[in-house]
């Protein structure tokens, strides 16, 4: 287990190597199997517009999902994040309809989620409580305030250069949240990768016990992965108001339940530990596509939400099998 | 923190302190403290009519905190019984629409729960999956399933018979579903108290390794738990059905968060192994009482998701402080 911790950032070529192909690839297996089924049940999957609509889509999930790695990799589990991207959302909405500058609605957003991640992980850490259940209180919390922030209604606002930023514009056809999420990506990446941070969630998300004995300082970094998972959400919420012109109190609920299936459909380990970013990407894709595919398809919401629940529960299944025949 | 860890040492020193620090009074002096304040606000709080609603009310969260007492001290969690209960409520009004017999619908409504309880049972056992992630997975499959098989309609019932039985008779002029309530709660204490199946649903939350050590078959109980759970679920979705007269496609709001909290504020330890479903009445009395005044109290339903997650919160901060001695 922690030979495996230690290999993941660093391993190189070695990792593709080191564990069973399929369920390496199996993801990825996934995705084009998928992208040629829907070409075949719908003229309109495979076309350019739509794959820049698949991204755009995306986005939103992928952002969110690569908070959830954090905090999973960290052995830790973030219910709110719904709750959070929600608050954050009509916080920059109700600035930006105020006429305040983009710039300090964006950063009174990021405060937000970063305050709200702080609170999370502070709770969870020094009260020694698990984290599903802080958060699941906290979820009620945030939500509340999300709602009573705007007395449960919808809050329009009008900044293009906002919405041109964060969702509408498009550099050589590529849309600007994809952009947005790419960079994203080779930062955290970096930093989960490359620093001394990165290694310390790993080996934390490992073992706590034997982290500490290592001489981390294990509660400094769950509360700092519980804040950049606030910040990260909020950042989430800026591509979601950006493209709808809104903020809605409701607007992310559910979210974290795709962040969930986004990271463990990708291989993270939901115990903590094991895992890594780009597993994350797939695992948003895939979801991304399935969203985008059975939407085309013309099945409704619902059954999509059944056909997710179900994959979820597949996806921790055949990893905790993974894991038995491993150990 | 250690100051205030010595200072609750202090306390427990002092007779009376103690007794006013113990969970359990803590939470029958909120009870009080919400009724006396609730009188005060508002004139139609106190009055037997109103008690009798508030009764009726917690019905459903009652016996479903019941089986969420049994998940938790055998150190699981159920996150789906919300979603759950909205679905069994339609497989039930589904039966009674077909004409069919009411013991024929009891059984749909019992045993679809035990079947759903046992999925997520064996998930988390046999997979060795956290029990957070299977029931939120198994949350969304049935919230989907519901509003699929509905199309989001209602399901009305029209079966007076039903009605009678389980929402609207009153023996000794007190509601029928307050009776079912109560022989539920003697039936849990029994098998709690006086079975090895309870005796090891404690030892299981305890000590997993320990009590699997000495013999007791640890999965099979953590999956009887949850087929346990399953059924409190079919038990408040037939009483909830009658109650409403439809199969409700709308989960009732935030079941979960409430029996949780309810299970927590008792002072049953949400790590397993400690607590009881005695402590649990008094949560659930706690969370009907707020829910009700501040109801009457118009106050809007974002600002009692505030109160409720925040309370949630600090009793769990407290529950941990207290017991940190242990």
């Amino acid at each position: 287990m922690s030979d495996r911790a230690l290999q993941q950032p660093t391993g190189g070529l070695l990792r593709y190597v080191n564990r069973n192909t399929i369920s390496e690839f199996g993801v990825l297996i996934a995705i084009i199997l998928l992208i040629i089924g829907f070409s075949f049940a719908s003229p309109f999957f495979f076309t350019v517009s739509n794959f820049a609509n698949i991204g755009r889509q995306t986005t939103l999930l992928a952002i969110t999902s690569f908070a959830m790695t954090f905090v999973i990799l960290s052995g830790e589990i973030d219910i709110s994040i719904g709750a959070i991207a929600s608050l954050s959302g009509v916080v920059i909405a109700l600035l930006l309809r105020e006429q305040f500058p983009m710039l300090l609605a964006i950063l009174a957003g990021l405060t937000v989620g970063g305050l709200a991640g702080l609170l999370n992980g502070v709770i969870t850490v020094k009260g020694k409580i698990p984290s599903f259940i802080v958060t699941l209180g906290t979820l009620s919390v945030i939500q509340g305030t999300a709602l009573a922030m705007t007395n449960a209604s919808t809050i329009v606002f009008s900044n293009d250069l906002y919405r041109d930023l964060f969702a509408r514009a498009s550099l050589f056809g590529i849309p600007a949240p994809v952009i947005f999420a790419v960079v994203l990506f080779f930062v955290l990446n970096w930093l989960l990768t490359s620093t001394r941070f990165g290694s310390n969630i790993y080996a934390v998300g490992g073992g706590a016990d034997t982290a500490r004995l290592a001489g981390i300082p294990v509660d400094r970094v769950k509360i700092l992965v519980f804040t950049l998972s606030g910040v990260l959400t909020a950042m989430a919420s800026l591509v979601l108001t950006a493209r709808v012109g809104n903020g809605q109190p409701l607007g992310a609920q559910g979210l974290e339940l795709d962040a969930i299936a986004a990271v463990v459909l990708g291989g993270t380990s939901f115990l903590g530990g094991r895992g890594a970013l780009w597993r994350t990407v797939l695992g948003a894709l895939l979801i991304g596509v399935l969203n985008n595919g059975l939407t085309l398809v013309s099945i409704a919401y619902y059954p999509q939400l059944l056909v997710k629940g179900g994959i979820i529960i597949l996806a921790v299944y055949i990893d905790s099998l993974t894991r038995g025949q491993k150990s | 923190m250690t100051t205030l860890q010595k200072r609750a040492e202090q306390a427990q020193q002092h007779p009376v302190l103690r007794w006013l620090l113990n969970p359990e009074s803590g939470v029958l002096i909120g009870i009080v403290a919400l009724v006396v304040f609730f009188s005060l606000q508002s004139e139609f709080f106190f009055d037997v009519d109103n008690f009798l609603n508030i009764a009726r009310q917690m019905t459903m969260l009652m016996i479903v905190s019941f089986g969420m007492t049994f998940v938790i001290l055998s150190g699981e969690i159920d996150l789906s019984v919300g979603t759950v209960l909205a679905l069994i409520g339609i497989f039930v009004a589904s039966t009674l629409r077909r004409d069919l017999p009411i013991p024929v619908a009891l059984a749909v409504g019992i045993g679809s729960g035990a079947l759903i309880g046992f999925i997520s049972g064996f998930i988390t056992v046999k997979g060795n999956v956290p029990s957070f992630i299977v029931t939120l997975g198994i949350f969304s499959v049935a919230r989907g399933a519901a509003i699929w098989l509905t199309n989001s309609r209602a399901i009305a019932i029209f079966n007076d018979n039903y009605f009678a039985i389980f929402a609207d008779a009153e023996p000794l002029g007190i509601p029928v579903s307050l009776w079912y309530m109560v022989a539920i709660y003697l039936i849990l204490i029994f098998i709690l108290r006086y079975t090895r199946f309870g005796t090891s649903v404690y030892a299981v939350g305890g000590n997993r390794n320990a009590a699997e050590l000495s013999g007791i078959y640890t999965d099979r109980v953590k999956i009887g738990v949850f087929v346990l759970m399953g059924v409190m679920v079919g038990v408040a979705a037939i009483l909830q059905t009658a109650r409403l007269g439809t199969g409700f496609v709308e989960p009732p709001r935030n079941l979960e968060l409430d029996a949780i909290a309810a299970v927590v504020l008792g002072g049953t330890a949400f790590t397993g192994g400690r607590g009881s479903l005695s402590k649990t009445v008094l949560g659930v009395v706690l969370i009907a009482v707020l829910n009700n005044g501040l109801t009457l109290l118009n106050v809007q339903s974002y600002y009692q998701l505030i109160i409720k997650g925040g309370i949630i919160v600090l009793a769990l901060l407290l529950d941990q402080w207290l017991n940190r001695g242990d």
